[in-house]
Protein backbone atom coordinates (compact mmCIF):
# COMPACT_ATOMS: atom_id res chain seq x y z
CA UNK A 1 0.00 0.00 0.00
CA UNK A 2 2.75 2.67 1.31
CA UNK A 3 4.40 1.62 -2.44
CA UNK A 4 1.18 2.42 -4.36
CA UNK A 5 0.96 5.70 -2.33
CA UNK A 6 4.33 6.53 -3.00
CA UNK A 7 3.86 6.35 -6.26
CA UNK A 8 0.88 8.44 -6.72
CA UNK A 9 2.44 11.16 -4.19
CA UNK A 10 5.47 11.31 -6.80
CA UNK A 11 2.61 11.48 -9.71
CA UNK A 12 1.04 14.48 -8.32
CA UNK A 13 4.06 16.27 -7.86
CA UNK A 14 4.92 15.41 -11.02
CA UNK A 15 1.95 17.29 -12.51
CA UNK A 16 2.91 20.49 -10.73
CA UNK A 17 5.92 20.52 -11.62
CA UNK A 18 5.12 20.58 -14.82
CA UNK A 19 3.70 23.38 -17.18
CA UNK A 20 1.83 20.89 -19.99
CA UNK A 21 -0.17 20.07 -17.07
CA UNK A 22 -0.91 23.57 -15.81
CA UNK A 23 -1.83 24.15 -19.67
CA UNK A 24 -3.98 21.51 -19.43
CA UNK A 25 -5.70 21.99 -16.37
CA UNK A 26 -6.19 25.84 -16.95
CA UNK A 27 -8.27 24.59 -20.32
CA UNK A 28 -10.64 22.43 -18.11
CA UNK A 29 -11.44 25.55 -16.01
CA UNK A 30 -11.85 28.36 -19.05
CA UNK A 31 -13.84 25.51 -20.62
CA UNK A 32 -16.26 25.21 -18.00
CA UNK A 33 -16.06 28.39 -16.73
CA UNK A 34 -16.82 29.62 -19.79
CA UNK A 35 -19.53 27.57 -20.60
CA UNK A 36 -21.39 27.97 -17.65
CA UNK A 37 -20.99 32.06 -17.37
CA UNK A 38 -22.75 31.90 -21.22
CA UNK A 39 -25.37 29.26 -19.70
CA UNK A 40 -25.86 31.50 -16.83
CA UNK A 41 -26.59 34.14 -19.11
CA UNK A 42 -28.54 32.51 -21.38
CA UNK A 43 -30.72 31.63 -18.29
CA UNK A 44 -31.03 35.03 -16.63
CA UNK A 45 -32.00 36.75 -20.30
CA UNK A 46 -34.81 33.65 -20.77
CA UNK A 47 -38.61 35.55 -19.13
CA UNK A 48 -39.94 33.50 -16.27
CA UNK A 49 -43.31 32.55 -18.05
CA UNK A 50 -41.19 30.60 -20.31
CA UNK A 51 -39.51 28.38 -17.26
CA UNK A 52 -43.60 28.16 -16.43
CA UNK A 53 -44.84 26.94 -19.18
CA UNK A 54 -42.10 24.49 -20.10
CA UNK A 55 -41.35 23.56 -16.35
CA UNK A 56 -37.57 24.39 -17.14
CA UNK A 57 -36.03 24.47 -13.60
CA UNK A 58 -32.30 25.18 -12.39
CA UNK A 59 -31.48 21.57 -12.07
CA UNK A 60 -32.44 21.08 -16.36
CA UNK A 61 -30.80 23.88 -17.75
CA UNK A 62 -27.68 24.59 -15.33
CA UNK A 63 -26.96 21.51 -14.12
CA UNK A 64 -27.92 19.47 -16.98
CA UNK A 65 -29.37 20.55 -19.86
CA UNK A 66 -27.48 22.13 -22.72
CA UNK A 67 -25.74 24.88 -20.99
CA UNK A 68 -25.80 23.05 -17.97
CA UNK A 69 -22.32 22.49 -15.46
CA UNK A 70 -22.29 18.88 -16.36
CA UNK A 71 -22.52 19.60 -20.09
CA UNK A 72 -19.79 21.81 -20.04
CA UNK A 73 -17.85 19.72 -17.31
CA UNK A 74 -17.85 16.40 -19.57
CA UNK A 75 -16.73 18.59 -22.64
CA UNK A 76 -14.46 20.16 -20.60
CA UNK A 77 -12.88 16.66 -19.40
CA UNK A 78 -12.60 15.08 -23.27
CA UNK A 79 -10.49 17.83 -24.27
CA UNK A 80 -8.02 18.08 -21.17
CA UNK A 81 -7.72 14.33 -19.51
CA UNK A 82 -6.33 12.50 -22.20
CA UNK A 83 -3.80 15.71 -22.23
CA UNK A 84 -2.97 14.88 -18.64
CA UNK A 85 -2.59 10.49 -18.83
CA UNK A 86 -0.79 10.72 -22.08
CA UNK A 87 2.64 11.10 -19.88
CA UNK A 88 1.59 8.59 -17.23
CA UNK A 89 3.86 5.47 -18.58
CA UNK A 90 4.89 6.47 -22.07
CA UNK A 91 7.31 9.00 -20.16
CA UNK A 92 8.81 6.32 -18.16
CA UNK A 93 9.47 4.16 -20.87
CA UNK A 94 10.99 7.15 -22.64
CA UNK A 95 12.95 8.98 -19.88
CA UNK A 96 15.07 4.97 -18.17
CA UNK A 97 12.99 5.47 -15.12
CA UNK A 98 11.31 2.58 -16.26
CA UNK A 99 14.28 0.52 -15.08
CA UNK A 100 13.98 2.09 -11.96
CA UNK A 101 10.67 1.39 -11.75
CA UNK A 102 10.35 -2.24 -13.03
CA UNK A 103 13.56 -3.41 -10.53
CA UNK A 104 12.22 -2.29 -7.59
CA UNK A 105 10.20 -4.56 -5.19
CA UNK A 106 6.69 -3.13 -6.33
CA UNK A 107 4.20 -4.82 -8.54
CA UNK A 108 3.11 -3.87 -12.38
CA UNK A 109 -0.47 -3.65 -10.49
CA UNK A 110 0.89 -1.12 -7.56
CA UNK A 111 2.69 1.30 -10.29
CA UNK A 112 -0.40 1.41 -12.64
CA UNK A 113 -2.80 1.73 -9.88
CA UNK A 114 -0.77 4.35 -8.11
CA UNK A 115 -0.19 6.24 -11.49
CA UNK A 116 -4.29 5.94 -11.86
CA UNK A 117 -4.99 6.90 -8.50
CA UNK A 118 -2.36 10.04 -9.01
CA UNK A 119 -4.27 11.12 -12.20
CA UNK A 120 -7.95 10.78 -10.71
CA UNK A 121 -6.34 13.15 -7.73
CA UNK A 122 -5.76 15.43 -9.48
CA UNK A 123 -8.53 15.51 -11.33
CA UNK A 124 -10.03 15.66 -8.00
CA UNK A 125 -8.21 18.87 -7.39
CA UNK A 126 -9.71 20.30 -10.85
CA UNK A 127 -13.42 19.77 -9.78
CA UNK A 128 -12.14 21.22 -6.60
CA UNK A 129 -11.51 24.03 -8.51
CA UNK A 130 -15.02 24.22 -10.35
CA UNK A 131 -16.44 24.57 -7.19
CA UNK A 132 -16.99 28.49 -7.44
CA UNK A 133 -19.22 27.99 -10.33
CA UNK A 134 -22.22 25.86 -8.23
CA UNK A 135 -21.38 28.13 -4.95
CA UNK A 136 -22.36 31.28 -7.47
CA UNK A 137 -25.62 29.20 -8.37
CA UNK A 138 -26.23 28.86 -4.38
CA UNK A 139 -25.35 32.36 -3.66
CA UNK A 140 -27.68 33.69 -6.67
CA UNK A 141 -30.51 31.15 -6.75
CA UNK A 142 -31.73 28.32 -4.67
CA UNK A 143 -30.13 25.40 -6.26
CA UNK A 144 -30.79 21.32 -4.84
CA UNK A 145 -27.74 20.56 -3.65
CA UNK A 146 -27.95 17.09 -4.11
CA UNK A 147 -28.76 16.78 -7.35
CA UNK A 148 -25.71 19.39 -7.22
CA UNK A 149 -23.65 16.63 -5.56
CA UNK A 150 -24.79 13.90 -8.01
CA UNK A 151 -23.59 15.56 -10.94
CA UNK A 152 -20.25 16.31 -9.44
CA UNK A 153 -20.19 12.25 -8.53
CA UNK A 154 -21.22 11.60 -11.94
CA UNK A 155 -18.80 14.07 -13.81
CA UNK A 156 -16.32 12.39 -11.35
CA UNK A 157 -16.72 8.48 -12.08
CA UNK A 158 -16.96 10.08 -15.98
CA UNK A 159 -13.22 11.49 -15.76
CA UNK A 160 -11.98 8.31 -14.01
CA UNK A 161 -12.88 6.00 -16.96
CA UNK A 162 -11.32 8.47 -19.49
CA UNK A 163 -8.14 8.42 -16.87
CA UNK A 164 -8.14 4.86 -16.87
CA UNK A 165 -8.66 4.58 -20.74
CA UNK A 166 -5.50 7.09 -20.80
CA UNK A 167 -3.47 4.79 -18.70
CA UNK A 168 -3.83 1.84 -20.43
CA UNK A 169 -3.05 3.82 -24.08
CA UNK A 170 -0.40 5.24 -22.21
CA UNK A 171 1.17 1.87 -21.25
CA UNK A 172 1.20 0.61 -25.49
CA UNK A 173 3.72 3.13 -26.77
CA UNK A 174 6.24 5.19 -25.49
CA UNK A 175 5.46 8.41 -27.68
CA UNK A 176 2.50 10.66 -25.70
CA UNK A 177 1.14 11.73 -28.55
CA UNK A 178 0.57 8.55 -30.15
CA UNK A 179 -0.85 7.85 -26.21
CA UNK A 180 -3.25 10.50 -26.33
CA UNK A 181 -4.55 9.49 -30.17
CA UNK A 182 -5.03 6.40 -28.60
CA UNK A 183 -6.91 7.27 -25.85
CA UNK A 184 -9.09 9.53 -27.86
CA UNK A 185 -9.77 6.33 -30.61
CA UNK A 186 -10.61 4.48 -26.83
CA UNK A 187 -13.18 7.41 -25.60
CA UNK A 188 -14.81 8.57 -28.28
CA UNK A 189 -16.48 5.32 -29.28
CA UNK A 190 -17.69 4.26 -25.53
CA UNK A 191 -19.19 8.11 -25.93
CA UNK A 192 -20.97 7.20 -28.88
CA UNK A 193 -22.12 3.76 -27.71
CA UNK A 194 -25.33 6.12 -26.23
CA UNK A 195 -26.25 6.85 -30.34
CA UNK A 196 -27.08 2.99 -30.14
CA UNK A 197 -28.92 2.72 -27.21
CA UNK A 198 -32.29 3.64 -28.71
CA UNK A 199 -31.63 1.46 -31.60
CA UNK A 200 -32.05 -1.78 -29.12
CA UNK A 201 -34.44 -3.91 -27.41
CA UNK A 202 -34.48 -3.28 -23.47
CA UNK A 203 -32.67 -4.92 -21.71
CA UNK A 204 -29.81 -4.67 -23.96
CA UNK A 205 -30.31 -0.54 -24.28
CA UNK A 206 -30.10 -0.19 -20.66
CA UNK A 207 -26.80 -2.12 -20.40
CA UNK A 208 -25.43 -0.15 -23.55
CA UNK A 209 -26.49 3.10 -21.71
CA UNK A 210 -24.89 2.11 -18.83
CA UNK A 211 -21.74 1.52 -20.42
CA UNK A 212 -21.52 4.59 -22.45
CA UNK A 213 -19.65 7.18 -20.48
CA UNK A 214 -21.29 10.51 -20.56
CA UNK A 215 -24.51 8.96 -21.17
CA UNK A 216 -25.42 7.92 -17.91
CA UNK A 217 -23.47 11.21 -16.51
CA UNK A 218 -26.92 13.02 -18.08
CA UNK A 219 -28.92 11.39 -15.45
CA UNK A 220 -26.46 11.83 -13.47
CA UNK A 221 -26.62 15.76 -13.82
CA UNK A 222 -30.81 14.99 -13.20
CA UNK A 223 -29.81 13.85 -9.99
CA UNK A 224 -30.12 10.40 -10.07
CA UNK A 225 -26.94 8.00 -10.45
CA UNK A 226 -28.54 4.83 -11.81
CA UNK A 227 -26.34 1.78 -10.04
CA UNK A 228 -26.17 -0.30 -13.11
CA UNK A 229 -24.11 2.38 -14.26
CA UNK A 230 -21.76 2.65 -11.29
CA UNK A 231 -20.85 -0.99 -11.74
CA UNK A 232 -20.44 -1.02 -15.55
CA UNK A 233 -17.91 2.69 -15.47
CA UNK A 234 -15.96 0.97 -12.09
CA UNK A 235 -15.84 -2.33 -14.55
CA UNK A 236 -14.62 -0.16 -17.35
CA UNK A 237 -12.10 1.36 -14.90
CA UNK A 238 -11.01 -1.97 -13.42
CA UNK A 239 -10.55 -3.70 -16.96
CA UNK A 240 -8.35 -0.64 -18.29
CA UNK A 241 -6.21 -0.75 -15.79
CA UNK A 242 -5.72 -4.76 -15.89
CA UNK A 243 -5.05 -4.69 -19.87
CA UNK A 244 -2.59 -1.86 -18.91
CA UNK A 245 -0.52 -4.10 -15.99
CA UNK A 246 -0.92 -6.98 -19.14
CA UNK A 247 0.67 -4.73 -21.61
CA UNK A 248 3.82 -4.09 -18.90
CA UNK A 249 4.64 -7.12 -18.23
CA UNK A 250 4.27 -8.68 -22.04
CA UNK A 251 7.78 -9.20 -23.25
CA UNK A 252 7.45 -6.92 -26.12
CA UNK A 253 7.14 -3.86 -24.06
CA UNK A 254 10.60 -3.95 -22.75
CA UNK B 1 25.41 -14.13 -4.42
CA UNK B 2 25.19 -14.40 -7.93
CA UNK B 3 24.87 -17.73 -10.02
CA UNK B 4 24.21 -17.67 -13.37
CA UNK B 5 23.59 -20.72 -15.50
CA UNK B 6 22.80 -20.88 -19.22
CA UNK B 7 21.58 -17.39 -19.21
CA UNK B 8 19.85 -16.60 -23.00
CA UNK B 9 17.90 -14.05 -24.71
CA UNK B 10 17.27 -14.42 -28.41
CA UNK B 11 15.48 -11.43 -30.05
CA UNK B 12 13.18 -13.03 -32.90
CA UNK B 13 16.09 -14.56 -34.75
CA UNK B 14 19.05 -12.80 -33.16
CA UNK B 15 20.57 -14.00 -30.68
CA UNK B 16 21.64 -11.26 -27.76
CA UNK B 17 22.65 -13.33 -25.12
CA UNK B 18 23.73 -17.07 -25.63
CA UNK B 19 24.39 -19.23 -22.76
CA UNK B 20 25.80 -17.52 -20.60
CA UNK B 21 27.07 -19.25 -17.30
CA UNK B 22 29.23 -17.32 -14.29
CA UNK B 23 29.10 -16.92 -10.80
CA UNK B 24 30.10 -14.34 -8.16
CA UNK B 25 31.31 -15.03 -4.28
CA UNK B 26 29.75 -12.75 -1.98
CA UNK B 27 31.85 -9.55 -1.49
CA UNK B 28 33.47 -9.47 -4.71
CA UNK B 29 33.47 -6.69 -7.18
CA UNK B 30 33.21 -8.52 -10.95
CA UNK B 31 34.30 -6.68 -13.85
CA UNK B 32 32.00 -7.66 -16.67
CA UNK B 33 33.56 -7.07 -20.21
CA UNK B 34 32.94 -6.48 -23.68
CA UNK B 35 32.59 -4.23 -26.86
CA UNK B 36 29.74 -2.53 -27.20
CA UNK B 37 26.80 -4.66 -28.56
CA UNK B 38 27.86 -8.01 -26.81
CA UNK B 39 25.31 -8.47 -24.26
CA UNK B 40 26.40 -6.50 -21.58
CA UNK B 41 22.81 -4.48 -20.93
CA UNK B 42 20.53 -7.20 -21.95
CA UNK B 43 22.24 -9.41 -19.34
CA UNK B 44 22.12 -7.01 -16.50
CA UNK B 45 18.76 -6.44 -17.36
CA UNK B 46 17.49 -10.21 -16.56
CA UNK B 47 19.46 -10.03 -13.76
CA UNK B 48 17.67 -7.36 -12.08
CA UNK B 49 14.48 -8.73 -13.42
CA UNK B 50 14.02 -6.01 -15.82
CA UNK B 51 13.71 -8.22 -18.53
CA UNK B 52 12.58 -11.98 -18.95
CA UNK B 53 15.20 -14.45 -20.17
CA UNK B 54 14.56 -16.62 -22.98
CA UNK B 55 15.95 -19.65 -21.20
CA UNK B 56 18.52 -20.72 -18.77
CA UNK B 57 18.43 -19.02 -14.63
CA UNK B 58 20.05 -16.57 -12.43
CA UNK B 59 20.20 -16.37 -9.10
CA UNK B 60 20.90 -13.83 -6.84
CA UNK B 61 21.15 -13.97 -3.19
CA UNK B 62 19.62 -17.28 -3.32
CA UNK B 63 16.59 -16.24 -5.55
CA UNK B 64 16.03 -17.59 -8.77
CA UNK B 65 14.95 -14.43 -11.23
CA UNK B 66 12.04 -16.00 -12.71
CA UNK B 67 10.47 -17.48 -10.01
CA UNK B 68 11.10 -14.84 -7.49
CA UNK B 69 11.18 -11.64 -9.15
CA UNK B 70 10.35 -9.56 -5.39
CA UNK B 71 12.63 -10.93 -3.42
CA UNK B 72 15.40 -10.28 -5.92
CA UNK B 73 14.89 -7.12 -6.99
CA UNK B 74 14.78 -6.64 -2.92
CA UNK B 75 18.16 -7.78 -2.93
CA UNK B 76 19.40 -5.75 -5.48
CA UNK B 77 20.20 -2.12 -6.17
CA UNK B 78 20.84 -0.76 -10.14
CA UNK B 79 22.26 1.60 -12.03
CA UNK B 80 21.43 1.16 -15.72
CA UNK B 81 23.42 3.19 -18.65
CA UNK B 82 21.66 6.55 -18.52
CA UNK B 83 20.28 7.29 -14.72
CA UNK B 84 16.96 6.63 -14.01
CA UNK B 85 16.46 9.99 -12.37
CA UNK B 86 13.02 12.02 -12.66
CA UNK B 87 14.62 15.61 -13.85
CA UNK B 88 12.05 17.33 -12.25
CA UNK B 89 12.08 16.43 -8.68
CA UNK B 90 14.63 17.66 -6.15
CA UNK B 91 17.90 15.11 -4.48
CA UNK B 92 16.32 14.67 -1.78
CA UNK B 93 12.59 13.97 -2.82
CA UNK B 94 13.96 11.79 -5.31
CA UNK B 95 15.58 10.13 -2.86
CA UNK B 96 12.98 9.81 -0.94
CA UNK B 97 10.78 8.38 -3.40
CA UNK B 98 12.88 5.60 -3.74
CA UNK B 99 13.00 4.64 -0.65
CA UNK B 100 9.75 4.18 -0.20
CA UNK B 101 9.53 1.84 -3.71
CA UNK B 102 12.24 -0.20 -2.52
CA UNK B 103 10.57 -0.45 0.45
CA UNK B 104 12.88 0.97 3.58
CA UNK B 105 10.89 0.80 6.69
CA UNK B 106 9.70 4.19 7.09
CA UNK B 107 11.14 5.42 10.08
CA UNK B 108 14.60 4.40 8.63
CA UNK B 109 13.77 6.14 5.11
CA UNK B 110 15.38 10.06 6.39
CA UNK B 111 18.60 7.84 8.16
CA UNK B 112 18.84 5.99 4.42
CA UNK B 113 18.63 8.49 2.65
CA UNK B 114 20.74 10.93 4.45
CA UNK B 115 23.74 7.93 3.72
CA UNK B 116 23.18 7.84 0.56
CA UNK B 117 23.63 11.68 -0.03
CA UNK B 118 26.21 11.63 2.03
CA UNK B 119 27.99 8.39 0.41
CA UNK B 120 27.84 9.57 -3.04
CA UNK B 121 28.69 13.78 -2.03
CA UNK B 122 25.57 15.15 -2.58
CA UNK B 123 25.01 17.22 0.48
CA UNK B 124 25.78 20.37 -1.70
CA UNK B 125 23.01 19.64 -3.90
CA UNK B 126 20.76 17.84 -2.31
CA UNK B 127 17.89 20.32 -2.76
CA UNK B 128 18.37 20.85 -6.30
CA UNK B 129 16.15 20.13 -8.98
CA UNK B 130 17.99 17.10 -10.69
CA UNK B 131 17.37 18.16 -13.92
CA UNK B 132 20.03 21.23 -13.50
CA UNK B 133 22.27 19.44 -12.59
CA UNK B 134 25.41 18.34 -14.45
CA UNK B 135 25.44 14.59 -15.99
CA UNK B 136 28.20 13.93 -13.43
CA UNK B 137 25.72 14.73 -10.47
CA UNK B 138 23.09 12.77 -12.29
CA UNK B 139 25.48 10.26 -12.39
CA UNK B 140 26.11 10.11 -8.54
CA UNK B 141 22.34 10.68 -7.89
CA UNK B 142 21.92 7.40 -10.08
CA UNK B 143 24.25 6.02 -7.78
CA UNK B 144 22.85 6.70 -4.70
CA UNK B 145 19.41 5.43 -5.78
CA UNK B 146 21.33 2.07 -6.07
CA UNK B 147 22.97 2.43 -3.00
CA UNK B 148 20.03 3.86 -0.77
CA UNK B 149 18.88 0.59 0.62
CA UNK B 150 21.98 -1.26 1.11
CA UNK B 151 21.24 -4.12 -0.98
CA UNK B 152 23.09 -7.25 -1.13
CA UNK B 153 24.13 -6.72 -4.79
CA UNK B 154 24.70 -4.46 -6.76
CA UNK B 155 24.26 -4.05 -10.88
CA UNK B 156 26.47 -1.19 -12.39
CA UNK B 157 26.09 -0.84 -16.03
CA UNK B 158 28.89 1.67 -16.95
CA UNK B 159 28.98 3.54 -13.85
CA UNK B 160 31.78 6.01 -15.33
CA UNK B 161 30.73 6.62 -18.86
CA UNK B 162 30.40 10.35 -19.63
CA UNK B 163 32.09 11.74 -16.54
CA UNK B 164 35.45 13.63 -16.87
CA UNK B 165 38.80 11.91 -15.25
CA UNK B 166 38.11 13.30 -11.95
CA UNK B 167 34.48 12.11 -11.89
CA UNK B 168 35.53 9.23 -12.89
CA UNK B 169 38.14 8.45 -9.73
CA UNK B 170 35.38 9.98 -7.47
CA UNK B 171 33.10 7.00 -8.49
CA UNK B 172 35.71 4.16 -8.54
CA UNK B 173 36.71 5.11 -4.89
CA UNK B 174 33.04 5.14 -3.90
CA UNK B 175 32.55 1.42 -5.67
CA UNK B 176 36.17 0.33 -4.13
CA UNK B 177 34.81 1.67 -0.50
CA UNK B 178 31.48 -0.39 -0.78
CA UNK B 179 34.06 -3.69 -1.12
CA UNK B 180 33.00 -6.62 1.42
CA UNK B 181 29.69 -5.08 2.24
CA UNK B 182 28.15 -5.84 -1.04
CA UNK B 183 28.54 -8.11 -3.74
CA UNK B 184 29.53 -5.62 -7.18
CA UNK B 185 28.98 -6.41 -10.42
CA UNK B 186 30.06 -3.48 -13.30
CA UNK B 187 29.92 -3.62 -16.64
CA UNK B 188 32.07 -1.15 -18.68
CA UNK B 189 33.92 -1.67 -21.99
CA UNK B 190 37.23 0.50 -20.43
CA UNK B 191 39.81 -1.78 -19.45
CA UNK B 192 41.46 0.36 -16.75
CA UNK B 193 38.41 0.45 -14.94
CA UNK B 194 38.26 -3.31 -14.55
CA UNK B 195 42.05 -3.21 -13.53
CA UNK B 196 41.44 -0.31 -10.55
CA UNK B 197 38.36 -1.50 -9.13
CA UNK B 198 37.69 -5.16 -9.93
CA UNK B 199 39.10 -8.50 -8.23
CA UNK B 200 37.83 -10.67 -10.99
CA UNK B 201 36.32 -10.30 -14.60
CA UNK B 202 33.76 -12.42 -16.61
CA UNK B 203 34.76 -10.95 -20.55
CA UNK B 204 32.01 -11.71 -23.10
CA UNK B 205 31.78 -11.11 -26.88
CA UNK B 206 28.94 -11.55 -28.92
CA UNK B 207 27.00 -13.28 -25.99
CA UNK B 208 29.21 -15.57 -24.69
CA UNK B 209 31.62 -15.82 -22.24
CA UNK B 210 34.77 -15.97 -23.66
CA UNK B 211 36.82 -15.73 -20.61
CA UNK B 212 36.40 -15.62 -16.89
CA UNK B 213 39.26 -15.23 -14.65
CA UNK B 214 41.37 -13.10 -12.11
CA UNK B 215 42.95 -10.18 -13.30
CA UNK B 216 46.29 -10.97 -12.37
CA UNK B 217 45.61 -14.73 -14.50
CA UNK B 218 43.70 -12.95 -17.56
CA UNK B 219 47.12 -11.06 -18.01
CA UNK B 220 49.31 -13.76 -17.31
CA UNK B 221 47.36 -15.77 -19.58
CA UNK B 222 48.41 -13.47 -22.76
CA UNK B 223 51.62 -15.38 -22.67
CA UNK B 224 54.79 -14.08 -23.33
CA UNK B 225 55.73 -10.97 -21.94
CA UNK B 226 57.68 -7.89 -23.74
CA UNK B 227 60.64 -5.97 -23.36
CA UNK B 228 60.94 -2.82 -25.30
CA UNK B 229 64.81 -1.97 -26.60
CA UNK B 230 65.31 1.37 -27.74
CA UNK B 231 69.51 1.79 -28.70
CA UNK B 232 71.80 4.27 -29.81
CA UNK B 233 73.33 2.91 -32.66
CA UNK B 234 71.56 0.46 -34.96
CA UNK B 235 73.19 -1.95 -36.81
CA UNK B 236 72.18 -4.84 -38.71
CA UNK B 237 71.98 -8.14 -37.40
CA UNK B 238 70.85 -7.01 -34.33
CA UNK B 239 67.09 -8.01 -34.25
CA UNK B 240 68.52 -11.31 -35.59
CA UNK B 241 71.23 -11.83 -33.12
CA UNK B 242 68.18 -11.45 -30.38
CA UNK B 243 65.79 -13.39 -31.39
CA UNK B 244 68.38 -15.83 -31.73
CA UNK B 245 69.04 -15.56 -27.66
CA UNK B 246 66.94 -18.51 -25.65
CA UNK B 247 63.88 -17.76 -24.69
CA UNK B 248 63.21 -14.85 -26.84
CA UNK B 249 61.05 -15.11 -29.47
CA UNK B 250 59.94 -12.64 -31.91
CA UNK B 251 61.75 -9.66 -32.23
CA UNK B 252 60.00 -6.43 -33.95
CA UNK B 253 61.21 -3.37 -34.98
CA UNK B 254 58.77 -1.08 -33.85
CA UNK B 255 61.17 2.37 -35.21
CA UNK B 256 64.58 3.25 -36.08
CA UNK B 257 66.74 1.95 -33.01
CA UNK B 258 63.47 0.59 -31.13
CA UNK B 259 62.27 -3.22 -30.59
CA UNK B 260 60.10 -4.83 -29.23
CA UNK B 261 61.04 -8.29 -28.31
CA UNK B 262 58.88 -11.41 -27.11
CA UNK B 263 60.25 -13.13 -23.79
CA UNK B 264 59.18 -16.07 -22.18
CA UNK B 265 58.79 -13.54 -19.08
CA UNK B 266 61.99 -15.13 -17.01
CA UNK B 267 64.34 -12.72 -15.48
CA UNK B 268 67.43 -14.70 -16.72
CA UNK B 269 66.05 -14.06 -20.21
CA UNK B 270 65.82 -10.46 -20.00
CA UNK B 271 69.27 -10.83 -18.44
CA UNK B 272 70.71 -12.22 -21.74
CA UNK B 273 68.69 -9.78 -23.92
CA UNK B 274 70.79 -6.75 -21.77
CA UNK B 275 74.30 -8.25 -22.22
CA UNK B 276 73.78 -9.13 -25.81
CA UNK B 277 73.39 -5.08 -26.14
CA UNK B 278 76.22 -4.59 -23.85
CA UNK B 279 78.58 -6.67 -25.74
CA UNK B 280 77.18 -5.56 -29.44
CA UNK B 281 78.33 -1.84 -28.55
CA UNK B 282 75.06 -0.64 -29.37
CA UNK B 283 74.51 1.78 -26.60
CA UNK B 284 71.16 0.77 -24.57
CA UNK B 285 69.01 3.88 -24.23
CA UNK B 286 66.04 2.14 -22.80
CA UNK B 287 65.22 -1.56 -21.61
CA UNK B 288 61.61 -1.87 -20.31
CA UNK B 289 59.58 -4.91 -19.27
CA UNK B 290 56.61 -4.41 -20.61
CA UNK B 291 53.42 -6.67 -19.20
CA UNK B 292 50.69 -7.55 -21.28
CA UNK B 293 47.80 -5.45 -20.18
CA UNK B 294 44.25 -6.50 -20.19
CA UNK B 295 43.95 -4.45 -23.30
CA UNK B 296 46.34 -7.22 -24.70
CA UNK B 297 44.03 -10.02 -23.48
CA UNK B 298 40.97 -8.48 -24.30
CA UNK B 299 42.02 -7.61 -27.96
CA UNK B 300 43.32 -11.24 -28.18
CA UNK B 301 40.34 -13.09 -26.75
CA UNK B 302 37.47 -11.11 -28.77
CA UNK B 303 39.50 -11.24 -31.60
CA UNK B 304 39.80 -14.86 -31.46
CA UNK B 305 36.34 -15.40 -31.12
CA UNK B 306 35.58 -13.24 -33.50
CA UNK B 307 37.46 -15.30 -36.23
CA UNK B 308 36.21 -18.20 -34.83
CA UNK B 309 32.94 -17.46 -35.53
CA UNK B 310 33.83 -16.37 -38.79
CA UNK B 311 35.45 -19.71 -39.81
Amino acid sequence: MSAVWAVMKREIQAYFASPVAYAFIAMFLLVIALGFSFGVTRYALTPATVFEKYGLTIRTQLVAGSWGLVTWGNFAALFSLPGLAMRLLSEERKSGTAELLFTSPITTAQIVIGKFAGSVALYAFILILTLPLPAFLAWKAQPELAALACAYAGLFLYGSVMLAAGVFASSLTDNQFIALILTYALVVPLILLEFAVPLVRPPLDHVLGAMAVGYALKGAALGSLDSAYLVLQSTLIVAFLFLAVRAIDSPRWR
Amino acid sequence: MISVDRLTKVYGSRVAVWRLSFSVAPGEILGFLGPNGAGKTTTMRMLTGFLPPSSGTARIAGHDVVQDPMAVKGAIGYLCETPPVYLEMTVQSFLAFVAAIKRVPSPQRKASVDRAVELCGLAAVAHRVIGHLSKGYRQRVGLAQAILHRPKVLVLDEPTVGLDPRQILEIRQLIRGLTGEQTVILSTHILPEVAAVCSRAVIIAEGQVVAEDSIANLTARAGAHRVRVRVARDAPGLAAALAALPGVGEVTATAPGTYAVRTDGDDASCERVAALLVGSGAGIVELTRERASLEDVFLDLVTEEAGEVVA
